[in-house]
């Protein structure tokens, strides 16, 4: 028990003791961490997104049998020689020692969600906000330059807006789909640019390849936050991006029943940010790693509901003589529905909406008897928001203008109910008004 | 970690660089400006490691001491040189002693040249103007033996790129741009 390796069997010493110069040792980075428990080997390269959401990651109780990964509700390991050595030797992101450090729960969850998303490596955090923090930190050096959405996520934009120039850095917010500003923002200490797959609320898309071209042009670190697509709608990393950020809150664990984040990518992109995750402490806990994990599995079948709802849904909007404007990629006569169907494998469940004023969206709200008027997304049930009193309340109603937020738009996160009822209960409501 | 240094992510380091050379190229540079006098700031540019750019915002003093023009202000070149040679010995040093599974207590290196102004001035023909050769002295202590501390010495030094830089000597190019 004592000098067993706890941890990732695949793992081990370098070699340190026995060799005398670099070249000699032996270790090479490879996928994970991981138990190597669930018993598929290297499958899920194979597997389709279904499959994979149901096995990757997830493992038996090797001691009673019992099926799925059992809960590892503790802070802390035993240790033995086996855990020092890593520890001293720059390995102990592959072995258990503290929770804060890894678990066999968040294990079993970033392995799945790594497969899903296609990468090597993830790290899940107690919020998104967590993992972006973690991620971004740990790609700059004193005195860098980021490159970012002019339309981020309201708490991404503090983070950077307040938090970043405190710390010396500096960053330049440019239009996701202007190619030409993004490369213009490019100075000689600019270290990273910062994308989001889709806009909100108005799901422009943003043309995720094209960037990629640009950072590798430039040499620069390249984070998407790929929350609203999700790894069923598209592989950020396939594209040129270095790590992916999500938002487990909202569709990949989509109950709305927890708050998580994951940063993925490459074990040589991913191996940094675990420093970060010990020092800022934004660990994941095990229950919560549990639910989250219970909640991948369904995933693929979530999305396929959440998009066929929104795809009604949204076509039913258009039709609407009270409603002004209809925003979903889905649609053909979206703005970007070319690159949208070019980019995306699911279309996902957001749609933005416009009535006449924002005074009539907010008594569109109140009249709607299924719909859940609440912030955040991507949960089975239905949420409706309105972006001038929640997301950009900041903005003034002529910056929300220059930003394309008319008066009156409405964001609905469509949920997993029969698009018939939410159909009926929109009705009734723009029948008020 | 043993001497703070990551023994398992050198070993994936040099791993990916054996499988992707372009990997291990690192490119640097820095830019002298002349403030007054002997005086002079230096700024690092950025540097490229690999498929990535590192922004590296540091910047230092140079100075010569009064008995050769200057204010005294700051190191001289030489020193620069010198601790070039000696930071670099010290961080391969670092690493033999870690992938070797050598705890250090103490380290230091003591660089030690000279040069003839003569040379440097033009008024003795027979005076060199390089460095006349480098020595240095490595005071370490930790749990390795006498010889593996020679030993290491050694393999410092064969890897050392300041130092391999120096005793092999390397082609030195210029031109003039006009301001």
């Amino acid at each position: 028990m004592v000098n067993q390796i706890k941890g990732d069997p695949h793992t081990a010493s370098p070699g340190v003791g026995q060799v005398a110069w670099v070249s000699e040792m032996t270790r090479k980075r490879q996928s994970g961490p991981s138990l190597r428990l669930s018993g598929h080997g290297d499958a899920p390269a194979n597997w389709q997104p279904a499959t994979t959401a149901v096995h990757a990651g997830t493992h038996d109780d090797p001691t009673t049998g019992a099926v799925g990964t059992p809960i590892y509700q503790t802070s802390t390991f035993i240790l033995g020689a086996d855990q020092y050595q890593a520890v001293e030797e720059g390995y102990a992101r592959d072995r258990f020692i503290y929770t804060r450090y890894g678990n066999p729960s968040q294990w079993a969850v970033q392995e799945k969600l790594a497969a899903l998303e296609g990468a090597e490596s993830a790290i899940v955090f107690s919020s998104g906000m967590a993992a972006i923090a973690a991620t971004v930190l740990s790609m700059l050096d004193k005195g860098a330059h980021v490159v970012a959405s002019n339309e981020l996520y309201g708490g991404t934009y503090n983070l950077f807006h307040h938090e970043l120039p405190s710390l010396g850095f500096s960053v330049s917010y440019v239009n996701p789909r202007d190619l030409a500003a993004i490369e213009a923002a490019i100075g000689p200490n600019t270290m990273l640019l910062y994308f989001e797959t889709v806009t909100n609320p108005l799901l422009k898309v943003v043309d995720v390849p094209a960037l990629g071209q640009i950072a590798a042009r430039h040499k620069l670190r390249f984070v998407v936050d790929a929350t609203f697509t999700t790894p069923l709608g598209m592989h950020p990393l396939e594209h040129g991006a270095h790590v992916v950020v999500h938002s487990c809150t909202k569709y990949l664990n989509g109950h709305s029943d927890l708050v998580a984040g994951v940063a993925m990518g490459a074990r040589k992109h991913i191996d940094p940010i675990w420093p970060r995750l010990l020092a800022f402490g934004g660990c994941l806990d095990p229950h919560a790693c549990f639910l989250l994990e219970r909640s991948l599995k369904t995933l693929p079948l979530r999305m396929r509901a959440h998009a066929e709802g929104a795809q009604a849904v949204a076509e039913y909007l258009q039709t609407h003589p009270k409603v002004r404007e209809v925003h979903y990629p889905g649609l053909p006569n979206h703005a970007d529905h070319a690159l949208a169907k070019r980019l995306l494998n699911n279309m996902g469940g957001m749609i933005a909406f416009v009535v006449d004023s924002d005074a009539a969206a907010l008594k569109l709200l109140n009249s709607l008897h299924l719909m859940r008027q609440a912030t955040s997304l991507g949960g089975v049930e239905t949420l409706v928001s309105l972006p001038f009193n929640t997301s950009h309340a900041a903005y003034t109603a002529d910056q929300r203008t220059r930003l394309g937020i008319a008066p009156g738009c409405i964001r609905l996160s469509v949920g997993i109910e029969d698009p018939r009822d939410l159909i009926a209960d929109l009705a009734q409501g723009l029948a008020s008004l | 970690m043993r001497n703070g240094i990551p023994a398992a992510g050198l070993s994936e380091l040099a791993s990916e660089i054996k499988q992707h050379p372009d990997q291990g190229i690192a490119t640097y540079g820095v830019n002298v400006k002349w403030l007054s006098g002997t005086r002079s700031q230096a700024s690092a540019l950025p540097m490229q490691v690999g498929d990535q750019a590192v922004n590296r915002d540091f910047s230092w003093l140079i100075d010569e001491p009064k008995q050769m023009g200057g204010s005294n202000h700051a190191p001289n070149p030489q020193e620069y040189l010198l601790s070039g040679f000696g930071s670099c010995m010290m961080v391969a040093y670092l690493v033999g002693a870690s992938v070797m599974g050598i705890q250090l207590a103490q380290l230091e290196i003591e660089v030690r040249s000279e040069i003839d102004l003569g040379g440097f001035l033009g008024v003795n023909p027979a005076a060199p103007v390089p460095l006349k050769g480098i020595r240095y002295v490595v005071r370490v202590g930790g749990d390795g033996t006498p010889e593996q501390f020679e030993r290491l010495r050694e393999t410092a030094q064969a890897h050392s790129p300041n130092a391999m830089s120096l005793a092999s000597g390397v082609a030195v190019s210029g031109t003039v741009q006009m301001l």
